[in-house]
This record gives C-alpha cells, structure tokens and sequence, in this order.
C-alpha cells in the first residue's frame, strides 16, 4: 500500500468536490471518470458541455456523475464578478473576463466554496496555477507567500517532508520562514504528522559564519515569532537534524524537539531542495510526491504538465483528504 | 468623447488597473520601477487590455514591453498586422 492507496481509501469515506478546469485535456477526462467510479470524489469539470461531451465520446470516457460547469451560463457568475470586483477594487468588465478564464473561475469556485479544491496545471503552467491560487483563493493565515513541497518514502527509513520543492528559488529569509511554516501545517493537516521542522544549513548552531547560515537563522526566528507553537531549530546541517547522536555531539546542552529527530526539512534555496530530492530518489530509492503546493487558504494542486491519468487520481485523493481534515 | 488612439486607450487601461488618474501615465511610465506591478496586475492587465482592443492576448508577450510606450508601440504594431490580415 502507497501513501496514495491510503489518500485514496480516506477519500471515498467523505468524497469531496473537486474542480478540474482543464477539461480540454483527455488526462483530465480519464481522470474525471475514475475518480467518479472509484467514488473519490465528486468531479466538477469546467467546459462547455457539448464539447466537453463529445470529447468524452471520441475517449469512450463516461463521464456519468461528473457536473459540468460552463463559466457563462453559470446561474452564480454575476455574484462571483461582483465578489472579485469588491476584492480587488476593479470594474466588473475586468473581473467578468478573468472569470471567463477556465483556470481563475475554478479558482473562484474554491473560494465562494462551490468547490473543496482545484486540481489543475496539467495544461497551464505553474506560474498560472499559482497566480490564480494566490488572486482567488488566498493565502492561509500566516503566510504572506507560497510554496511547494514533497514527501519523500524512504526505504528503510520513514517519510519526510522536503521543502520549498519549486516555487521560490532564492527564497528571502521571510519566504523561507513562510516555507517552515506552511510546511508544518501540510505535515499537520494533511498528514496527521507531529512536525519537527529543521531550518537547513551548511551550518549547525554557529559552527560556520557566513550570511548564507545568517539567513537561516534569521528566518528561523522569523517563523518562530509568526507561529510560536510549531517546533523549530535552526540553523542545522542534514544529519544534526535527522541524527540524534550526530546531533547531540555538535549541540551543546539540550537538544529541543527538533534537532536529530526532524521529519520537515526545509532547505536554504532551490538548489538545494531540488538537489537533495534528486539524490535521496536516486541513491536510496526514494519516492517523491510531488511538488504539492501549500501556503493556501484551501487545497491547490499544480500538477506536473507531464503527469498521467493516475497521478491526477492521486492527486483528486489527496486533496480531498486535505480538505476533510482542514474543516475538521 | 470616448478616447480614439491606441495610446489614450492603452493609458485608461493601465491607469484603472494601477488605480491612478490617466494624467498620471505617460509613455515612459515603468510598469515595475513607477507602477510597482506585480504579476496579479499583469494578469488583470491583460484583462483589461482584452477587453478594450478585442483580441486575445498571451501573456509572455505583453511581459516583454517595459513601459507603458512600449505596450503602445506593441499593440499599435498588433492591430495593425491584424487589419492586414483581415
């Protein structure tokens, strides 16, 4: 059983409604009519219907159960510009074109709460997945910008949360303390974790001095007067923070909660993130989730533009997962 | 009198999405260094400028024109290739 079969069991105990805007995508449709016969979830497709229904048919795809929503016959659509409008102080000729948008309306759908999630980056890419995510849904509270993780299995060793997996490349130290922070809440939501979040360095507690360790510690304490409760200890390397006899020879004193036994690693920059990953997925043979996003007010997915029928059924699982357990 | 030239048209639609007075735009107005524009105004931009012109527009290309006289120069350029397509 993968973590997914698991998301998957969890999901069809409460289905929860899933909007997919990509509806002129045949994985999307393969996808649709999955996760509507698994009872996953209850799939909301953006499209016209005609079209939407005559691709199905050249598919041999049944799309029976799955809703179909046409952004310009939606009964809600002038309640939906007017909500935009009022939000971002602009004339309702700029709102009612965006939300003609497949991407922005499914967004929108989210956050007037005719939809639990949006799964989409299949066809757009992920700087149009974000922007709609952050214009329509919003950010969670105590998070000023998003990011993205994995969770890496690791053989023989347990699961991890890596991030920021894709999002912020030169992440400032606010970003990154966001980072530590949205990924202490995904370990905590979503996976019914106890988050130990290490900061990473080249650098544990001072043993270098270098405004690259600097940034870490300063986002360090940037996170822990944002969210006084989650635990947090930085600056380590990799093994003072997974390690806790490494831990224990290179900290002096008491270790606190996180230090040797982290399970959210969040790294000083892209590289590093995307590095790391590669490496534990190549040399010990990891599996790698993701990039999920997070630091949103309700669950997004930015999928890979690569990604297959499968993983977009995983991925509608997880997300209503997600959702389940935020509204607990 | 509703403005006619791609340039008074171009300044009313950056001026409403920047929440400034069209008076306060020009041709060297800099989308970044004087209008502070984030990514969410590009994309409403866009909007804007969809609806005003009538075309479609992809947004890696209206990511290239710096100041508001270079989105002139560009759409100018655009509506006049596609009149000569029609």
């Amino acid at each position: 059983m993968t973590i997914i079969d698991d998301f998957k069991l969890l999901a069809k105990k409460s289905p929860k409604r899933i909007v997919l805007p990509e509806s002129s995508d045949d994985r999307i449709l393969q996808a649709a009519e999955t996760a509507t016969r698994e009872g996953i979830a209850k799939i909301i497709l953006i499209g016209k219907p005609d079209e939407v229904k005559k691709k199905a048919s050249e598919l041999k795809v049944d799309l029976s159960g799955v809703e179909i929503v046409d952004p310009s016959n939606f009964k809600k659509l002038d309640m939906y510009v007017k909500e935009y409008c009022k939000m971002r102080n602009k004339s309702e000729v700029i709102g009612r074109n965006l939300l003609s948008k497949p991407v922005y309306f499914g967004a929108m759908m989210v956050k007037m709460g005719d939809a639990d999630g949006v799964v989409m980056g299949a066809v757009y890419t992920s700087g149009d997945v974000i922007m709609a995510a952050e214009l329509f849904i919003g950010l969670q509270s105590g998070v000023e910008s998003p990011s993205s993780f994995f969770l890496v299995d690791i053989p023989n060793y347990g699961q991890l949360i890596f991030a920021d997996a894709s999002v912020n490349i030169q992440p400032t130290a606010e970003q990154l303390a966001d980072t530590a922070i949205a990924s202490a809440m995904t370990a905590k939501t979503l996976f019914n974790w106890d988050p130990k979040v290490a900061m990473l360095s080249f650098s544990t507690k001072g043993s270098a001095v270098h405004p690259d360790a600097n940034k870490v510690i300063q986002a360090t304490q940037i996170a822990k007067n944002k969210a006084p409760d989650i635990k947090i200890d930085g600056e380590l390397q990799g093994d003072s923070a997974l390690v806790p006899e490494i831990a224990q020879k290179k900290i002096k004193g008491d270790l606190g909660p996180v230090a040797g036994k982290a399970n959210v690693l969040i790294f000083p920059d892209l590289d590093a993130g995307n590095i790391s990953y590669k490496l534990v997925q190549t040399l010990a043979k990891a599996t790698c989730y993701g990039p999920i996003l997070q630091g949103f007010s309700r669950p997004v997915s930015d999928l890979s533009r690569g990604a297959k029928v499968d993983d977009i059924v995983g991925t509608i699982a997880m997300l209503g997962v997600w959702f389940q357990r935020m509204t607990k | 009198m509703a403005e006619k030239s791609v340039e008074g048209r171009m300044k009313k639609v950056v001026a409403e999405i920047f929440n400034k007075k069209v008076t306060e735009i020009s041709r060297d107005t800099d989308f970044v260094a004087d209008l502070h524009a984030k990514s969410i105004d590009i994309v409403e931009l866009i909007a804007g400028v969809e609806e005003e012109f009538k075309i479609p527009v992809v947004q890696g290309q209206v990511m290239r024109n710096r100041t508001v006289g270079e989105a002139i120069d560009w759409m100018d350029k655009k509506l006049k290739e596609m009149k000569v397509k029609t």
